[in-house]
């Protein structure tokens, strides 16, 4: 058998497959997904991660004392570059992916309802790809309207020179790049945390060492930097923030350049790759409900 | 003679709900049953006795101490079986058992000692180095009950102490409990909604109803005081039978032809009601002999409207 | 309730203090923690540091070693208070870690089980029961941050000369006051966490989490607000100040410092916090609101 012959045999098997029946099922997972993640009690610390940098950039906006000079616009430029490369990248979209992501599944075994869901005629890879989109659909929604708040709150005290730095300046195309830094980040962390999820019981010490990790990779060898999210992430910065000194510049040094595209593509193999990972392992996934 | 119990208008208000309204009343005898239909307010009231739940207003003595000024002393002669499961994670039984004997006070060489004593004793020996989440259900209430003991209480509270326990099961622990009031001079508390466990026992119900007392009843009184009842299908009955059962002491009631209702007083037997049908030459197809149970008595105090003070 | 008579009886015999009660809980909490192999090793490694610090002592005072070690003349190996400082950073560091893995399950078990009321039907308080879970991690953590670091103090006092020792003596106090009051934060954070969140994975995160997002809206305040403030929020951060004042050094931490009488009153804020969240959720039962 030769490869056209195997080629077009692949190909009639997944032209049989049925991917609209999957793709509704899909669907359905991610907004019951979405629901249980966005409108629960429990998720609420998820909108103060969020949240928290949008209601201080909004008490900056209320303090009308401070400044409104093309200096400190600049700061505040510098500032937001901060809030999100140091706090959103590094903490926020990182905790609460963790909390969302590691919810998926092992929330369910907590709970003790995972069994319904692999009971239901549904294909566990379909169910991994359901709940994860669902996951992801939450985490951008909240941090892209949360980075939206922060960009209104930050630019617009300063009234037209805010509007023209957004609008004629580089404003929206800063505000892209923080957008996809955002979703990428999303899509990164929420796979890495999707597979500790399932290959630990406990996945919050890989969790912390995922974030030590995350902080030294800009100290090792290349190879070693690719199997980072904020190494591809940080190829993404529209703006270079003035270098905070000692230990704390790890967090922001350029690790070797990459261009944007390979960057964006780069997280979006690595992140594909942890979720087919993911769907592989869930396969042997065999439910063993414990009291700690 | 002190009262195991006694409520002086005791109010329990929980969550911005009053569950207990200003309760009075007090029992007497060793072993008192509460009972009540589910949100009666029994668990409440148990919590309350325990000092779970402040009371709102009034109090309680239990063995004649104050649940709110002496606390700590009534602790110590507490033995409590909770209604939920509860037990320790990843303990095996015996560590759990001997764990709540020394947080009751008891030094670890005797609470391991007597840790042994109560697994044996409700039956449990030999699965005592087992660890609790393997323990059935049955055997999960056998040793909440071992752990209720242990420190050797002088009150034993059990809360809905037969629920989830197949029948086999329920009359081993009823056994059980029967046989630690008859052994010793030990109080029994024993909250439940299964009026059979209550009645064999219990010698004094407690009946909640909606937070208030529908009654409190002696059940040894009550037996005594019960009266007795005959229901007939007769052939050939006639107004004679009627009189001569009525000159016997007998209340009567027939209904059309053939049946009749007889209220025994104390004295007559149903062996009397043969002899006079006989004489009579009246034919009894049918007889049904049945006594005021505990579950008329606890029907009659539901059935009973409100009345203030907490008192049905 | 002897076996061969198979009856029950009251018990009569003697029984402990009413004080030491709580320690039963700490006693088989800790038992319970040791237990645990990943734990034990945890805490075995939490002792390699003093290892390094003792042997430093040694060297520093032994010159024959400094010299077999190639140590110049040129190379001065002081014990100080930045010794101890750093010392008591390390250790408090690793008492963090200690404590985000032991601490999720002393309460929160106690809660998913329905065990609380069985203890507090038993003659022990809802303090006494708060005391004897403080007192494992106290126990463990003390073990590996003012022990060590007055053994330390004691073997530099023994093998340099009293004219170090008697001059040094006023360490104990930072040494005893730092210890402990990064013990009973530590504890008090790890079992309000472990009192709320019912589930052990959530809990260590939530206490992990407690040490790192709140510095990151520190952070963002700061950066907005142009303000040293936000710091308030790093508990770790304003305990270091605190620890290095107290021994007399500045603290290097890369942040703007904040006010001393501030960071104090942070903390207790932080103390009292915790033990209102105990005092709502340390409850045999829980209410339902209607």
């Amino acid at each position: 058998m030769n490869i056209r012959e195997s080629s077009a045999r692949l190909v009639s098997r997944m032209r049989e497959q049925p991917w609209g029946f999957w793709s509704g099922q899909i669907a359905v997972l991610m907004r019951r997904e979405v629901g249980r993640q966005l409108f629960t009690r429990r998720r609420m610390w998820v909108y103060l991660l969020a949240f928290a940098p949008v209601l201080i950039t909004a008490l900056n906006f209320i303090d009308r004392s401070t400044p409104k000079d093309t200096a400190a616009l600049q700061d505040d430029t510098q500032a937001l570059a901060g809030i999100i490369q140091f706090y959103y990248v590094r903490l926020g979209l990182f905790f609460a992916c963790m909390s969302i992501f590691t919810w998926l599944f092992r929330g369910e075994m907590v709970e003790r309802t995972l069994h319904y869901s692999f009971l239901s005629a549904v294909r566990r890879e379909v169910l991994v790809v359901g709940k994860f989109l669902g996951g992801l659909a939450t985490a951008i929604l909240l941090f892209e309207a949360a980075l939206l708040g922060c960009f209104y709150f930050i630019y617009v005290r300063f009234g037209s020179a805010g509007s023209a730095y957004v609008f004629q300046g580089p404003g929206l195309r800063q505000m892209g790049a923080y957008a996809l830094v955002i979703a990428l980040g999303a899509l990164g962390y929420g796979a890495v945390f999707l597979g500790l999820s399932l290959l630990f019981k406990n996945p919050i010490v890989p969790g912390a060492l995922l974030l030590g990790w995350e902080t030294i990779t800009p100290i090792l060898p290349r190879s070693l930097q690719m199997l980072s999210v904020t190494f591809y992430l940080k190829q993404l910065y529209p703006v270079r923030l003035a270098g905070p000194s000692g230990i704390l510049n790890l967090l922001t040094v350029l690790p070797e350049p990459l261009p944007s595209y390979a960057a964006a593509c780069g997280l979006v193999c690595f992140a594909a790759l942890v979720v087919v990972f993911s769907c592989y392992w869930i396969r042997k996934t065999e439910i063993t409900y414990t009291t700690d | 003679m002190t009262p195991t119990v006694e409520l002086s208008g005791l109010e329990v208000t929980l969550g911005g709900r009053r569950i207990l309204h200003g309760l009075n009343g007090a029992a007497h005898s060793r072993a008192i049953g509460l009972l009540g239909p589910n949100g009666a307010g029994k668990s409440t009231l148990i919590n309350t006795l325990l000092g779970f739940h402040p009371p709102s207003s009034g109090t309680a003595h239990v063995l004649g101490l104050d649940i709110r000024a002496q606390c700590n002393e009534l602790r110590p002669l507490v033995g409590y079986m909770p209604e939920n499961e509860a037990f320790i994670a990843r303990s095996t039984g015996i560590h759990f058992v001997r764990y709540m004997a020394e947080i009751s006070g008891l030094p670890p060489d005797l609470a391991l000692e007597r840790a042994h004593e109560a697994f044996v004793y409700v039956g449990l020996g030999e699965a005592r180095y087992r660890p609790l989440g393997t323990y059935s259900l049955g055997m999960k209430q056998l040793v909440k009950l071992a752990q209720a003991i242990v420190h050797g209480p002088r009150l034993l509270i059990l809360d809905e102490p037969t629920n989830g326990l197949d029948p086999p099961g329920r009359k081993r622990l009823i056994g059980l409990i029967r046989e630690i009031r008859q052994a010793s001079d030990t109080h029994l508390l024993l909250s439940s909604h299964l009026l059979h466990d209550v009645e064999q026992t219990c010698e004094e119900v407690i009946i909640l109803r909606e937070g208030r007392i529908a009654a409190i009843l002696n059940l040894e009184e009550e037996r005594r005081a019960n009266r007795r009842f005959l229901e007939m299908d007769v052939i050939g009955a006639g107004a004679t039978f009627t009189s001569a059962l009525e000159a016997l002491g007998c209340e009567c009631a027939a209904f059309g032809a053939t049946r009749l209702k007889v209220v025994l007083p104390p004295g007559v037997e149903i062996r009397d009601v043969y002899g006079l049908a006989a004489k009579q030459d009246v034919r009894i197809r049918r007889l049904n002999y049945r006594r005021d149970s505990l579950e008329d008595l606890f029907l009659n105090a539901m059935e009973q409207a409100g009345a203030p003070n907490g008192r049905i | 309730m002897a076996v061969y008579k198979r009856h029950y009886e009251w018990y009569r015999g003697r029984l402990t203090p009413q004080r030491w009660r709580s320690f039963v809980l700490t006693r088989y909490a800790i038992r319970d923690l040791l237990r645990s192999r990943f734990f034990l090793a945890c805490f075995v490694l939490s002792f390699v540091p003093v290892l390094i610090f003792a042997a430093y002592v040694f060297i520093a005072n032994n010159n024959l070693l400094r010299s077999l070690l190639s140590f110049g003349s040129m190379v001065r190996l002081a014990v100080e208070p930045k010794f101890f400082a750093i010392f008591l950073s390390v250790q408090t560091f690793l008492a963090f870690l200690l404590t985000c893995w032991a601490a999720p399950t002393l309460v929160s078990g106690d809660i998913t089980n329905g065990a609380l009321p069985l203890f507090l039907s038993r003659p022990l308080s809802r303090a006494e029961y708060v005391a004897g879970k403080f007192a494992v991690l106290a126990t463990l953590l003390s073990c590996i941050t003012w022990v060590p670091a007055l053994l330390l103090l004691f073997l530099q006092g023994g093998l340099s000369n009293s004219r170090w020792l008697f001059p040094h003596l006023w360490m104990i106090g930072p040494i005893l006051w730092c210890s402990w009051l990064w013990i009973a934060l530590l504890s008090l954070l790890a079992l309000a966490a472990s009192a709320w969140v019912k589930w052990r994975m959530l809990a260590m995160g939530s206490i992990f989490g407690m040490f790192i997002i709140p510095p990151g809206f520190g952070g963002v305040l700061n950066a907005t607000l142009h303000t040293n403030w936000g710091n308030l929020l790093n508990l770790s951060y304003i305990f270091q100040e605190i620890l290095w004042a107290g021994f007399g050094v500045s603290y290097q931490g890369g942040l703007g410092a904040v006010p001393q009488s501030a960071a104090w009153l942070m903390l207790l804020a932080v103390a009292l916090v915790c033990l209102g969240l105990l005092q709502v959720r340390l409850r045999a039962f829980e209410v339902v609101r209607g």
